[in-house]
């Protein structure tokens, strides 16, 4: 097991922790930054130094896409459905399960450092990207969403080719500038970073 | 041409025409002229090469070049149409962005790769759908609701390929399930399939007219090649025993297809009916996953190029009837066909091309997903479900039959407007006035012709866009044969005699098929380049490609999707 490889699976997966525990938007982001960053890192053998460069802007220019509409706006949000300390739990506990479960897939050609970060980072996603009614966290959730699956897929499949890598950078990069841009029209419109009600009826769309 | 100029011409569009979206004439005008430039370069775009960017590389298949050269030319009508109807353009940037991300997705060997781009895509272009949000207005939680979808379709697509990235191992029965059941989740997701099609039903609505054909036909259809192409190489090659799984997304889209005839049926909103017209579309692809043939892989692969032409053309009727009468409601709509006949004409043609004829390649594409995925009996019950919502646009047509409504006798019909005749202008000396003030009066009055016939000019537009896919599936573009040539993969096989100078339309193509799989792309180290460029290029080079130009009949293992560099090129 390499050691890199382990601690960039837990500092990634004590990034999304808090980023499902914060209420702070800023501080959402910045751990999303973080994690971003260290998700290319949880690999044996590491990806190319100009693979690793690419996704090292794209984590940078995901944060600070994700950081545009807190300038605007109180950074302050709800919690979670759960509190966010019981989620944050829970994502610990799917880095431990992912640990454990890696060794023993039989189809795992990468590092069970992988499989152990994919889970905490999918789960956390996962779970922000369902319960956030705010632009800040819903870019938050669909960024570890993607990482979390694409460190699944590294688990699974060894590390990922450079295409792919280019891909998910620029993946990262489009849904955090869509997530920003629906946060600031929702400032624009309501004055804050919450959506608003949900419609639930059809006939009240258009 | 190289496929590089066309994604530098697509993009360059793209933000050209985002950077000025303050000056909507001029925006309007670099649309027209970047798409018209795409479909240039799309038709003259040669099957049989690759693009190779660093150790990545992107392969030009028939198939590709049709779609890029369909996308290309339904998206210059669909800007042609908005600019008629509304004086501005709205589409543009999402458009050029989903005719570049189409290119890269259908043209990357890594299917994983490819399906991350359109994902980038579809997340960027969904946000189109988010253009007019007021206070109070629920377009922003659609889009959100958009982005979403979009993200845990990413997901699922990629945890499904990870499961069985490795094609040719023998993998345990379960793994090969969960990957599968996996992907078809992924696949219901995108294409809207009951019962998750709130989020596709609400951004039909609520999105610009003219964006549907993109949100909801040629982004999702572009991804669900991929990942049928997936199926198809990493799956379909293994034969496996997936007990009575596959019966659970035939038995969903099977399902779509009628809960959409009766949603289509029901509704009075055009609108909503094109956005159930484009869900039930989809259903297709579903039922392709059912079917666990390659011979449904291959019609499906037909089928969802049709499908975002026939949206377009339908998207287009949509917004004519509604910019012109001021309505999209059916019951207000009495006599409209009497004030707008090409219209009509166009919308008989969407609507044939949609269901197809005895023949027609739409048709047979239809009618073989179903019964191969379904039984010959509960196959063509569900083809005869879908069939149903043709009575909801026979009412459509029914009612614009009748006498003039008072509302469609307010608005603006098609009957051709001719401006007033020139002023008897003369020159200083009572002869002919000089040329250049005859210009500008001829210019003038050409602009006020169009001004006058915008009705008259968007239905023909409409009519040309309904006549794409109905030449289609007549056979033009041999679209059957561009779907079934091979996909590009990045396994390396080794290729008897690779013959980079001949194309696929010099030699048959083969079907898909287990035991007919495509040779892989050229590797940079073992495939012969004409040009003389092998070996690890670090800029952008072009070489032909055997992958699609000579396949091997019999390939030693069969290659899929894969990320491990260990089998990359």
């Amino acid at each position: 097991m390499s050691l890199v490889a382990l601690a960039a699976a837990l500092v990634a997966t004590i990034g999304a922790a808090f980023a499902v525990r914060t209420t702070d938007a800023r501080l959402a982001a910045l751990a999303t930054s973080l994690c971003l960053l260290m998700a290319p890192l949880v690999a044996d053998p590491l990806p190319d130094p100009l693979v690793l460069a690419i996704r090292l802007v794209a984590a940078i220019v995901a944060g600070y896409l994700l950081l545009l509409p807190v300038r605007r706006a109180a950074p302050l949000l709800g919690a979670l459905r759960l509190g966010g300390t019981a989620e944050a739990g829970f994502v610990v506990a799917a880095f431990a399960v992912g640990l454990l479960a890696g060794p023993v897939a039989s189809q795992a050609q990468g590092p069970a450092t992988a499989l152990a970060g994919g889970f905490a980072l999918l789960l956390a996603g996962l779970d922000l990207l369902a319960f956030v009614e705010d632009g800040v966290r819903l870019g938050t959730g669909a960024t570890l969403t993607l990482s979390g699956a694409a460190l699944v897929l590294s688990a699974f499949a060894g590390t990922p080719s450079s295409a792919f890598q280019a891909g998910l950078g620029l993946l990262l990069v489009a849904v955090a500038a869509a997530a920003a841009w629906l946060a600031l029209l929702a400032i624009g419109t309501r004055g804050e970073l919450r959506f608003g009600a949900r419609h639930r009826d059809l006939r009240d769309v258009g | 041409m190289s496929l590089l100029l066309f994604l530098v011409l697509a993009l360059t569009g793209a933000v050209v025409t985002l950077a000025t979206a303050r000056w909507p004439a001029a925006r309007g005008t670099l649309a027209l002229l970047a798409s018209a430039a795409c479909v240039v370069v799309a038709y003259r775009l040669d099957a049989g090469t690759a693009v190779h960017l660093g150790d990545g590389s992107l392969v030009v298949t028939h198939y590709l070049r049709l779609w890029l050269l369909c996308a290309s030319g339904a998206i210059l009508l669909l800007v042609l149409a908005g600019l008629l109807l509304s004086g501005r353009e709205r589409i543009a940037p999402a458009a050029l962005l989903t005719l570049a991300a189409s290119a890269v997705g259908l043209a990357a060997p890594d299917l994983a790769a490819g399906l991350l781009v359109l994902c980038g895509a579809a997340a960027v272009a969904g946000l189109v759908a988010a253009g007019r949000v007021a206070e109070g207005s629920p377009t922003l939680r659609v889009a959100v609701d958009a982005l979403r979808v979009t993200v845990v379709f990413a997901a699922l697509g990629l945890l499904g390929v990870a499961w069985a990235v490795e094609p040719g191992v023998s993998l345990e029965p379960t793994t090969v399930t969960v990957a599968y059941l996996l992907v078809a989740a992924a696949l219901a997701l995108r294409v809207g399939s009951v019962p998750l099609h709130l989020p596709a039903a609400r951004l039909a609505v609520s999105a610009p007219r003219g964006a549907v054909p993109l949100l909801l036909g040629w982004l999702p259809a572009a991804a669900a090649v991929v990942l049928l192409a997936w199926f198809s190489v990493t799956v379909l090659p293994l034969q496996p025993d997936l007990g009575w799984w596959p019966a659970l997304p035939t038995a969903l889209a099977l399902l779509t297809l009628a809960a959409t005839s009766i949603a289509i049926l029901v509704q009075d909103d055009l609108g909503h009916v094109l956005g159930y017209m484009a869900i039930q579309g989809g259903a297709f692809a579903l039922l392709t996953m059912g079917a666990l043939d390659a011979a449904a892989a291959v019609e499906a692969r037909t089928w969802l190029l049709i499908l975002p032409l026939t949206l377009a053309a339908l998207a287009t009727v949509v917004l004519l009837i509604e910019r012109a009468f001021g309505s999209g409601r059916a019951v207000e709509l009495r006599g409209w066909i009497r004030r707008a006949p090409a219209t009509a004409g166009a919308l008989v043609l969407a609507l044939v091309a949609t269901y197809g004829l005895p023949g027609m390649a739409q048709f047979t594409a239809r009618q073989r997903i179903a019964e191969l995925a379904a039984g010959r009996p509960l196959g063509l019950v569900g083809l005869l479900a879908a069939a149903l919502a043709l009575l909801a646009w026979a009412r459509v047509a029914w009612i614009g039959l009748q006498p003039v409504g008072a509302i469609v006798h307010e608005g603006a019909g098609e009957r051709p407007a001719l401006p007033p005749g020139p002023d008897q202008a003369s020159g200083p000396a009572g002869g002919p006035p000089p040329i250049a003030p005859r210009l500008l009066g001829l210019l003038a009055r050409g602009r006020l012709a169009i001004e006058l016939n915008r009705v008259g000019l968007a239905a023909l537009v409409a009519l040309a866009l309904a006549l794409l896919p109905v030449a289609l599936g007549i056979g033009a573009g041999h679209l059957a044969d561009a779907a079934a040539e091979p996909i590009p993969t990045p396994i390396a096989t080794p290729s008897p005699s690779p013959s980079p100078s001949s194309s696929p339309s010099a030699s048959p193509s083969p079907s898909i098929s287990p035991s007919a799989e495509p040779t892989a792309e050229p590797t940079a180290s073992s495939e012969p380049t004409p040009s003389g460029s092998p070996g690890p290029s670090v800029g952008p080079s072009e070489t032909p490609s055997p992958s699609s130009a000579t396949p091997s009949p019999v390939a030693p293992s069969p290659p899929g999707p894969s990320t491990s560099p260990s089998v990359g090129p």
